[in-house]
């Protein structure tokens, strides 16, 4: 009986090709357009999320309990030869780096501006987050006498300063004494990374550790994890090894980046809904159009026997044929824009410095991910459904006895 | 099949009630082949969708073969339709997305018929109808004579015990209502099948066995 | 119009053993109070006044890494114009939060007059900052600034002046914009799915008007100005709708509790989700719908005068 029904559904939606297709192209561009939109949100946040974990806090980081708060040089961690001990017995560890850090004045011959200085080793950084890559100008390099620096590129530009020019970094030291460093800028930075781009200055560690008279310490150690999966088990472990030492998550240190994924999902739900209440609205006419103009033909169905069930079971499978097709070609089209997007990326640098505001490079990269289809399977799904209830009513009322009087003619 | 004490009134109890049907008694035999006849509003078509039940009568008793019609539900009924009855409309009672053949076809295969028993009583119906040649066109692609030869086959497919057919001729020319009548009492003698008309065109009337008159709702003519 | 000078430095800032380097501006407190919102951003103690002396005006955050509060010391050490080193002891006097947290991490103000004396910097400012009533005035001053003044000397409007923000509120625009394009895909598509079946249903109507001598130029206007009828009453019924709406939320802001609370460090400080009543947005988002509409049409009736007269008669 429902091959019946199935043949039947098929064969009116073949009748009235233009209008079957209107709604199948509707579904599909639309489709393809939220995956889309979805698919370059994700991967904006991803593309955050890869650069604060590159260039700062990696997976996980270790920071003396309270420096994060008071940012002092006082609150260190201190016994930096067992950690490094501990660490490099870890196999779940893939890379870590040590960084010293301390915020200061930095000044050009032309204008001074509050800063930090962080005393780096490039080699290990470079295994870390590959921050070789991020370097927009110059060498990735601290001079052969370790006595030139890298910096963030806004800085440089706030600061009036260019490859060559002149830093003196005015900063307290381990001893409470005020001191000052001069070095030349080696190279420029552009991590996409607020902190680093606007107010970061890398020089060499050993030129940081003499600088504010203090070695074999830090103030921040950052991890590279292997495995995803288990970066709450390597926390765990660490905290219950280093008792005075805060372990903390990228997404601990980076909360406002969860909280935008968690927008961006809101957002594409948001989005989701509108425009399939929208696409039902389309469907909804069609079908209904479709059943009023066979309400004659329904009802002398019914007369001659046919089941109710087997109509509405047409007018169902009329809908979600129309749907599954829509929903087919609007993923795969919207597959292929992700596929190209997330390889070769959209270009908006006329929006490249508003962008960069927001931690972002100009070209975008979408993300893809397998549920993007689910969701919008769901969506279609539901959306198919919502279109139905309505006509089906109106199906519901057809007696077989009006097609016979003529009075719905 | 019985008809006892059927009435039927239209909105009772209201300012616009009509008396349609008036204490009907009726005996309908196997194999007759009669015509409900009187002028328009006579209640002849009520009658008939009575009989089918496509409408409930307000009073009154149907029985088929020792079966209460009356007393089955709206879903039931269909089933009952299903399985033993066959209908004929004025017009346009084709489905228009099946070709000829499936139209023919289209109750045994609700029935769940094999297909080649479907196969063969199409040919065979297609033949004694002079349809052979239009099988596979579509209902908008033939004439309106034809049409009505397809209704007529789809309603005698599945070999039906009744055919009910209201005013089958209303929309044909003279030959084509000629044809159609010789054909349905064709059927009527080879496979014995009760057909019961409503309708007062002459060519329905001159191949009918018995001929009931309808005036105002009551019967006043049974021939 | 209004304007006040600033003079501005960047100087360390420090408290016992905390040291934090800071900008600190030289303001003129009366003048400035009307230019900018620092008067009515305090929090604590007191806003600067025209005859203060060692007083400070300092951000939140910047207090708070200072580990200070108000009428407690703290020393200043900087660069005066003469490149000789400034040192001074100051007194907080009030502290304020504007929600900009880089601002109120990183700014103080102390009163120009006597800044002036430590610093060297008397009848010299850093800037003028300009505020206008009418901000289509903005430009224009900016322009005319320019030839007058000196060529060390520049004027800046806040369009240049802050260009990350106004690239980044061009960035949310951008979003905006392919979000509601997506929205306005599926209207399209839904209003011609609408138009088409509605003309559809008239196939044997427009046959007919084709048998009695229309041309397709004549259906075509025909369906045309039927649909601009219609789209005409349904767009300004929309609008209507639709400003009201937005009206209501403008006096009524939608208050989402908690908000505030959860973003306080990145600039929100109300609960309160401000909406902006603004005709031009309004204007041109019908505008577009309406556009929309008529260019949704043209298919159904591309399709429709493909017909001949008698398909279209026949059509069932």
């Amino acid at each position: 009986m429902y091959k019946i029904a199935g043949q039947l559904a098929w064969k009116s939606l073949m009748r009235r090709k233009t209008r079957t297709w209107m709604v199948i192209t509707m579904i599909a561009m639309s489709l393809s357009g939220l995956l889309l939109l979805q698919g370059i949100y994700d991967g904006m946040v991803s593309h955050m999320i890869n650069t604060a974990i590159r260039s700062d806090s990696g997976e996980i980081s270790l920071y003396a309990s309270k420096y994060r708060l008071e940012k002092n040089l006082d609150y260190r961690i201190g016994n930096l030869e067992d950690i490094k001990k501990y660490l490099d017995k870890q196999n779940m560890i893939d890379a870590y780096v040590i960084r010293l850090a301390q915020e200061g004045l930095a000044a050009t011959a032309h204008k001074s501006l509050g800063a930090i200085l962080k005393g780096i080793s490039l080699e290990d950084e470079r295994r870390f987050g590959n921050f070789d890559t991020f370097l927009s100008q110059g060498e990735y390099s601290f001079g052969d006498k370790d006595r030139e620096a890298l910096v963030g590129f806004k800085l440089a530009e706030k600061l009036k300063a260019t490859l060559g020019s002149r830093l003196i970094f005015t900063a307290q030291d381990a001893n409470g004494e005020i001191n000052a460093i001069a070095f030349r800028i080696k190279g420029i930075v552009k991590t996409g990374g607020l902190a680093i781009d606007e107010g970061s200055i890398f020089i060499s560690m050993e030129k940081m550790a003499e600088f504010l008279s203090l070695s074999g310490a830090a103030t921040q150690i950052a991890l590279r994890i292997k495995n995803e999966s288990k970066i709450k088990n390597v926390q765990n472990a660490l905290q219950r090894e280093f008792e005075s030492i805060d372990v903390l998550r990228w997404d601990e240190l980076y909360p406002l980046l969860i909280q935008m994924r968690e927008m961006m999902d809101v957002f594409n739900m948001v989005s989701y809904m509108i425009v399939f209440t929208i696409a039902a609205l389309g469907i909804f006419g069609v079908i209904l159009v479709s059943i009023l103009e066979r309400v004659r033909e329904f009802s002398i169905m019914l007369a001659i026997g046919t089941p109710y069930q087997n109509i509405r079971h047409q007018i169902v499978t009329e809908a979600f044929i129309m749907s599954l097709f829509g929903y087919v070609l609007g993923a795969f089209s919207g597959g292929i824009l992700l596929l190209y997007t997330a390889s070769s990326g959209i270009d908006f640098r006329y929006f490249e410095a508003g962008l960069e505001s927001f931690g972002l490079n100009a070209v975008l990269y979408a993300d893809i991910r397998g549920y993007y289809f689910l969701q919008a399977f769901g969506a279609v799904f539901f959306a198919t459904l919502l279109s139905v209830l309505w006509p089906l009513r109106v199906l519901k009322k057809i007696k077989p006895i009006e097609a016979i009087q003529g009075k719905m003619l | 099949m019985k008809l006892i004490h059927i009435s039927k009134t239209f909105f009772p109890g209201s300012s616009k009630e009509v008396k349609a049907l008036t204490d009907i008694n009726l005996t309908f035999e196997k194999g007759e082949f009669t015509t409900l006849s009187g002028e328009s509003g006579s209640g002849k078509t009520t009658l008939l969708n009575i009989i089918g039940g496509l409408e409930r009568p307000t009073e009154g008793k149907i029985f088929f073969d020792g079966l209460e019609l009356t007393a089955l539900s709206d879903e039931q009924m269909a089933d009952f339709r299903l399985h033993h009855m066959g209908f004929i409309f004025q017009a346009y009672n084709l489905i228009s997305v099946l070709t000829v053949r499936e139209n023919i076809g289209f109750i045994m295969k609700l029935l769940d018929y094999r297909e080649d028993e479907i196969n063969n009583r199409i040919n065979e119906l297609a033949s004694v109808l002079q349809i052979e040649n239009i099988l596979d066109n579509l209902p908008g692609q033939i004439s309106g004579g034809q049409q009505q030869r397809v209704a007529v086959a789809r309603a005698v497919a599945s070999k039906p015990k009744l055919i009910l057919a209201d005013e089958p001729t209303a929309n044909l020319d003279s030959k084509n209502s000629q044809r159609l009548m010789e054909m349905l009492r064709a059927l009527n003698e080879k496979e014995q099948v009760t057909v019961i008309f409503a309708s007062h065109d002459k060519y329905v009337l001159a191949e009918s066995k018995r001929t009931i008159v309808l005036d105002d709702g009551a019967v006043i003519e049974d021939r | 119009m209004e304007f006040s000078p600033r003079f501005e430095t960047y100087v360390l800032l420090s408290k016992k053993d905390k040291t934090v380097g800071s900008m600190l501006g030289g303001i003129i407190p009366s003048k400035e109070s009307s230019l900018s919102h620092l008067k009515h951003a305090l929090i604590k103690g007191a806003y600067l006044e025209g005859n203060d002396t060692r007083a400070i005006y300092l951000g939140s955050d910047l207090a708070k890494r200072l580990d200070v509060d108000v009428g407690e010391e703290i020393a200043m050490i900087g660069s005066s114009l003469d490149y000789s080193t400034a040192a001074d002891l100051f007194t907080v006097k009030g502290i304020f939060r504007t929600g900009l947290f880089e601002f109120d991490s990183t700014s103080a103000f102390a009163n120009k007059a006597y800044l002036d004396n430590i610093m060297m910097s008397k009848n010299k400012a850093s800037y003028f900052t300009l505020s206008f009533l009418d901000n289509q005035a903005a430009a224009k001053y900016v322009n005319a600034l320019k030839d007058k003044l000196p060529r060390t000397c520049e004027a800046l409007s806040w369009q240049m002046l802050l260009s990350t923000l106004v690239q980044a509120m061009q960035v949310d625009s951008l979003f905006g914009y392919i979000s509601i394009s997506i929205f306005f895909l599926v209207i399209f598509f839904v209003i011609m799915i609408f138009s088409y079946v509605s003309i559809y249903a008239r196939t044997r109507q427009i046959g007919l008007l084709r048998a009695l001598g229309f041309t397709p130029k004549d259906i075509r206007i025909l369906l045309f100005n039927e649909m601009l009828i219609i789209a005409f009453f349904s767009v300004t019924l929309g609008g209507i709708i639709g400003a009201a709406v937005t009206y209501y939320f403008e006096i009524h802001p939608l208050v989402v509790s908690g908000l505030a609370e959860t973003y306080k460090d990145y600039g929100i400080i109300s609960d309160a989700l401000p909406t902006r009543f603004d005709l031009f947005t309004i204007s041109w988002n019908a505008l577009s719908i309406f556009i929309l509409n008529l260019t949704s049409i043209l298919y159904p009736i591309y399709k429709i005068n493909q017909l001949s007269v008698t398909e279209a008669m026949r059509h069932v």
